[in-house]
C-alpha cells in the first residue's frame, strides 16, 4: 500500500527500488558532482532543439537531481534539483518509455504541478536514460515555455543525446 | 506536521523529520531506517531523535546520511534537494512576495 496518490510518480515501486538506487551511487550520481561533459549534451540538446533548457536528471527517489544541465535559473538553479512530484522525468523511472507533453497546461497528469502554474513550464520531451544493468536513472531531457509539438526526428536526436550521456555515466562507475 | 510556514505559491510544506524517516523506510525497511536515522542524530548531535526537528537539524542527519554511502545515500541527497527548495522558495518568497506564504495548518 503507498501513502500516495495514483499519478503521484512516488507510488511506483521502482521510485524506492534499493537495486536502482543503489545503482544511481555507484555510478557516482547521488554525491552531485559537476560533469562538464553531461552539461554539454544538454547545451547540445537545448540548442539543437531550440528551446532553453535541457537536464540530465537523475531520480533518487523523492527528488530529481542533476548530473547536467543547461539554462536553469532561479530556485531550480539553486536548488540543484526539485521534489519529484513536481518532476516530468520521474514519470520515466515508471514506464522505462520517453515522455513527451506539449502542452503542460491541459496535460492530465502535469497540468497542476507548480513548475507549469508558477513556474510556467508548457513542453517537455524526456528519454530515460537507462543504465547497462536495466535502471531508469532518469533523463535527457528538454524544456520550453511556450506549448510546442516534438517531431520523430527531434526524438531521434535526443534518443542519441541520451544514449551519449549514459556513456558517459557508465564511464563513473565504482569498480567492484 | 511541520512548524514552519508551507510555501503557498507552490503548496509545498517544510521537510520534516517523519518525512526523511519515511523515505528511509520506504527503501531500507522500518528497522533499519530507525536505526539508521538514530546513528546520524547522534553523529549529528541531535540528542533525542524526535519529530519537531528544525530544517538545520534534520539537513545535518541527512549529510550524515549522505556518509552511509548506496542506497541511502541516494535517499538523504533526495531529502538535502528538498530542504534546499524549501529554503530556496522561501527566501524567495521573503524577498519578494511576503504574502504568498502562510502558516501550514
Amino acid at each position: 500500500m503507498t501513502p500516495f496518490a495514483a499519478n503521484d510518480p512516488r507510488s511506483a515501486p521502482a521510485m524506492h527500488d534499493p537495486a536502482r538506487l543503489q545503482e544511481i551511487f555507484d555510478l557516482g550520481l547521488a554525491d552531485e558532482r559537476e560533469d562538464p561533459v553531461l552539461d554539454a549534451i544538454a547545451r547540445e540538446a537545448a540548442t539543437r532543439l531550440g528551446l532553453p533548457i535541457s537536464m540530465v536528471s537523475i531520480i533518487m527517489g523523492d527528488a530529481q537531481g542533476l548530473a547536467g544541465s543547461h539554462g536553469l535559473y532561479g530556485w531550480t538553479e539553486e536548488a540543484r534539483g526539485l521534489p519529484v512530484e513536481w518532476s516530468f522525468c520521474a514519470h520515466s523511472v515508471r514506464t522505462r518509455e520517453p515522455f513527451v507533453v506539449e502542452n503542460a497546461a491541459t496535460h492530465p497528469v502535469m497540468s497542476e504541478s507548480p513548475v507549469v502554474t508558477v513556474d510556467g513550464i508548457r513542453c517537455y520531451a524526456g528519454i530515460p536514460l537507462i543504465s547497462s544493468r536495466g535502471h531508469v536513472l532518469g533523463n535527457l531531457c528538454v524544456i520550453g515555455a511556450e506549448e510546442r509539438t516534438f517531431g520523430a526526428g527531434e526524438m531521434e536526436l535526443l534518443r542519441e543525446l541520451a544514449a551519449r550521456a549514459v556513456a558517459r555515466i557508465e564511464e563513473r562507475r565504482t569498480p567492484g | 506536521m511541520s512548524s514552519l510556514p508551507s510555501i503557498a505559491s507552490h503548496h509545498f510544506a517544510a521537510p520534516t523529520a517523519a518525512d526523511a524517516r519515511a523515505a528511509l523506510t520506504r527503501v531500507v525497511g522500518a528497522e533499519r531506517a530507525e536505526a539508521l536515522w538514530a546513528e546520524a542524530c547522534g553523529e549529528a548531535a541531535v540528542a533525542t531523535p524526535r519529530e519537531r526537528m528544525s530544517i538545520a537539524e534534520i539537513g545535518s542527519v541527512a549529510e550524515r546520511l549522505v556518509a552511509r554511502g548506496g542506497a541511502v545515500q541516494s535517499v538523504a541527497q533526495a531529502i538535502l534537494i528538498r530542504l534546499r527548495t524549501y529554503n530556496r522558495l522561501a527566501a524567495r518568497a521573503r524577498e519578494s512576495a511576503p504574502a504568498t506564504v502562510e502558516i501550514a495548518r
